[in-house]
């Protein structure tokens, strides 16, 4: 009893959506939500890890320097570079064993050096191939290194730190390739003088590796300068491009961090792309000169951070999937039973619709809802329409039982009155006057007038009484029978009926006669002066066969068309023509009752075409 | 018109309620060619038990043909048709059932309860002459009656 597009299951369907959607939208909001923060909380664990990493940077340079600054200010280098120093002995000696002693303290001195304002060394050692420091006899020109001359142009009280790049060893790149970063102060006079510099050169390739330590398995790390190229990268093979021929920058691989990397900030956090992996990117600027410095960036994959998620997920999708199946049960068990009253109503008036049963849906009746009321309202409607339907089928009874007794019954004082007036002329024909066999004449014409309107209204009341017998009917046949008993008078009047094709079909066939000699009479009845051509034809019509009755006669004014159809309905006076008038209404009734129409069309030669359908399949209609 | 060659005229049992039917039919037999003897009976009953007396020898006449009409206060005619066509003796008679009904289910009943003839009264006088004389014609002289001994 269940429809599925019933009232029940669109209730159901629709509460079900509209949770389906509310828990969809909340699990969305909260899932958007929960993502957020686990997104959040790897981002502060990137920041903070890049934020260590640069302050051990930071604090390494530190070191760097204030070692610088030191050497910087020793009286023996002060000394060295020309300034009278009272009590000093060799001064280059003893500047290179302080320079050896602070030179031992870290592993990553290269070279600590004294230059003077010529850029050529004083002092120089240097860290072997075996590790260890040595004075350095040979002493070399540097005043046209790059760095001599950014140091010497460092304002007071500053230290000048280098980029990192590679070194180089008369001018060529060593091998293996060493990054390298130097840390220089120049040594000034009280008035403002170059003296010399001091120059620490540190091998930067242990800073560099921890500046890249990765925080976990699947992160990356980059540093890089500050033009984006890369000091360090997990292909090795793209560091150094710049002092090497072919850059690599930041630019090729995360695009997003570009402006980062050459502007002041101080650090960047969001979402990037590296390699076509989306990735979370922490990033950290350590300053080394006035506006220079290097970039370390941490990322981690955007998955990852999701990770930790997904068990959240799948176990609220555990607790979502039965919420919303129980919800779809529920629901259709609430609609089915909010619409179970209504079902109970509908069987009930189809039970009223169907057959003689009373309206029977006591239980509903009870209610003291608007379903209730809705069941007393059509318990009524049922009451009053099953009273109205008793009504008219009585009075209907009566009037054709009425009809027919009228007529019958009124046969028999018409037959004495028509009788005797017939016997009073035979017997006393020669005593009557003129008066009086005149007065005769009209009482017998009265008389005749009657017996027609008896005989129509009694056909008619048998037409509209007598159960139909459906057979399969040749219509052609039929026709041609019906036709064949006015045909002679038509080739009397010079006329003739030409009939068909016409179809078989499913219809009474006396009623059939009926109709057809009532159209054919009428034809022949209300013909013109000229020879009549009468005409029956038919045509398939959709579901319906159309059939036409056409003649040449009189015609029917447009304002009597319908008219004409209605019981008593007469459009000429009885001189001219014979009729009761009830013929086209029996005609109609025949029609009704096969469950087809009937009309009259005007025929543009003058005329009138009688036409009616029957449906092919054709069935009794009470009407 | 009597006619003088039948010395023994033709027994006319008219079972009708209606006079002026009677008297109609009673003119139209006064014109006929052979000569009857009309005896009406308006009541269904009454005709029945008329009939039924005839069969002592103080009884009146046995009817040579039943002129009846279905229409009867009393029994009605169908009724009374079926009791004669009941008895051995009076099944013998003819009976013209002469009715103003014309309705089928009244023809085919008639007949099924084995009237000799079904006619529909018409409604002018000289059909009504026509018909009296037509049963005239056949039943009292072409056919050769059973006769009561």
């Amino acid at each position: 009893m269940t429809r599925f597009n019933g009232m029940a299951a669109r209730f159901a369907l629709a509460a079900t959506l509209i949770g389906a959607v509310t828990i969809t939208v909340l699990s969305a909001y909260v899932y958007v939500g929960g993502l957020g923060l686990f997104r959040d909380r790897e981002f502060q664990a990137l920041q903070r890890f890049t934020d260590v990493a640069a302050v051990r940077l930071e604090e390494n340079i530190d070191h760097y320097v204030r070692d610088v600054r030191f050497l910087a200010r020793l009286n023996e280098t002060r000394a060295l570079l020309g300034e009278r120093v009272e009590g000093a002995g060799d001064p280059g000696e003893q500047l290179a064993g302080i320079f050896l002693a602070k030179g031992r303290t870290r592993p990553e001195y290269g070279q600590v050096r004294l230059l003077d304002n010529e850029g050529i060394e004083l002092v120089r050692i240097d860290r072997g191939a075996n590790g260890l420091l040595g004075r350095t006899a040979q002493l070399q020109d540097k005043s046209g290194r790059p760095y001599f001359s950014a140091a010497a142009h460092v304002p007071a009280g500053e230290v000048y730190i280098s980029d990192i790049d590679l070194n180089r060893e008369e001018g060529e790149i060593q091998v293996p390739a060493t990054p390298v970063i130097r840390i220089a102060e120049p040594v000034r006079s009280v008035d403002g003088e170059l003296l010399g510099i001091v120059v620490i050169n540190v091998h930067a390739r242990q800073l560099i590796d921890l500046a890249a330590e990765t925080m976990q398995a699947g992160a990356v790390s980059l540093v890089m300068n500050q033009d984006g190229d890369y000091l360090a990268h997990p292909d090795s093979t793209l560091t150094f491009g710049f002092d090497l021929g072919e850059r690599h920058t930041i630019d090729d691989d995360i695009p997003e961090l570009s402006e980062f990397v050459r502007g002041r900030g101080r650090s960047f956090v969001g979402p990037g792309t590296f390699k076509a992996e989306r990735y979370l990117v922490s990033a950290r600027r350590v300053d080394l000169a006035r506006d220079r410095g290097i970039v370390i960036a941490e990322l981690t994959p955007a998955s990852a951070a999701t990770r930790g998620f997904a068990p959240i997920r799948n176990n609220a999708l555990l607790v979502i999937v039965p919420l919303l199946l129980t919800g779809a049960v529920a629901m259709t068990l609430i609609a089915n039973r909010f619409t179970r009253p209504l079902r109970q109503l509908t069987v009930a008036a189809n039970a009223v619709v169907s057959g003689d049963e009373p309206f029977s849906a006591s239980e509903t009746k009870l209610r003291s809802d608007e379903v209730g009321e809705l069941a007393r309202a059509l318990d009524d409607m049922s009451e009053r329409l099953r009273a109205r339907e008793a009504e008219i089928l009585l009075s209907n009874r009566e009037l054709s039982q009425f009809a027919y007794i009228a007529s019958h019954d009124l046969q028999q004082p018409l037959r004495a009155v028509r009788s005797y007036l017939d016997l009073l002329k035979r017997r006393y024909r020669d005593k009557l006057d003129a008066d009086a066999k005149e007065f005769i004449d009209f009482a017998v014409e009265g008389s005749m007038h009657m017996k027609r309107l008896i005989d129509d209204l009694l056909d008619y009341s048998r037409i509209s009484n007598r159960p139909l017998e459906f057979e399969e009917v040749d219509m052609q046949v039929l026709a041609e029978g019906v036709a064949s008993v006015q045909a002679e008078a038509v080739k009397g009047y010079g006329g003739e009926i030409t009939i068909g094709p016409l179809p078989t079909l499913e219809a009474d066939p006396v009623m059939m006669e009926r109709l057809f000699a009532k159209l054919i009479d009428n034809a022949v009845k209300y013909r013109t002066e000229a020879p009549p051509a009468i005409r029956i034809s038919a045509e398939r019509r959709g579901a319906d066969w159309e059939f036409s009755v056409q003649d040449n006669g009189i015609g029917i004014e447009p304002g009597f068309r319908e008219q004409i159809f209605k019981i008593f309905s007469r459009l000429h006076g009885r001189e001219v023509y014979e009729g009761s008038g009830i013929g086209l209404s029996s005609c109609r009734r025949i029609v009704d009752r096969h469950g087809g129409a009937i009309w009259v069309d005007a025929v543009p030669e003058g005329g009138s075409a009688f036409r009616f359908t029957i449906p092919a399949e054709a069935r009794e209609v009470s009407t | 018109m009597m006619v003088a060659t039948n010395p023994t005229p033709v027994e006319v049992l008219l079972i009708e309620d209606n006079l002026a039917d009677i008297r109609l039919t009673q003119e139209c037999l006064k014109e006929a060619k052979v000569a009857t003897r009309l005896t009406a009976i308006r009541d269904g009953t009454e005709a029945l038990a008329y009939l039924r007396k005839q069969r002592g020898v103080t009884g009146p006449p046995r009817p040579d043909v039943i002129l009846l009409d279905l229409g009867l206060p009393g029994m009605h005619g169908e009724a009374l048709l079926r009791e004669v066509k009941d008895d051995a003796d009076l099944r013998k008679i003819p009976v013209v059932i002469l009715t103003s009904s014309s309705s089928r289910a009244d023809i085919e009943e008639a007949y099924g309860a084995f009237a000799n003839c079904f006619i529909t009264k018409p409604v002018d006088f000289d059909g009504f002459l026509k018909v009296v004389q037509s049963i005239e014609e056949f039943w009292f002289t072409v056919v050769k009656l059973p006769r009561a001994e």
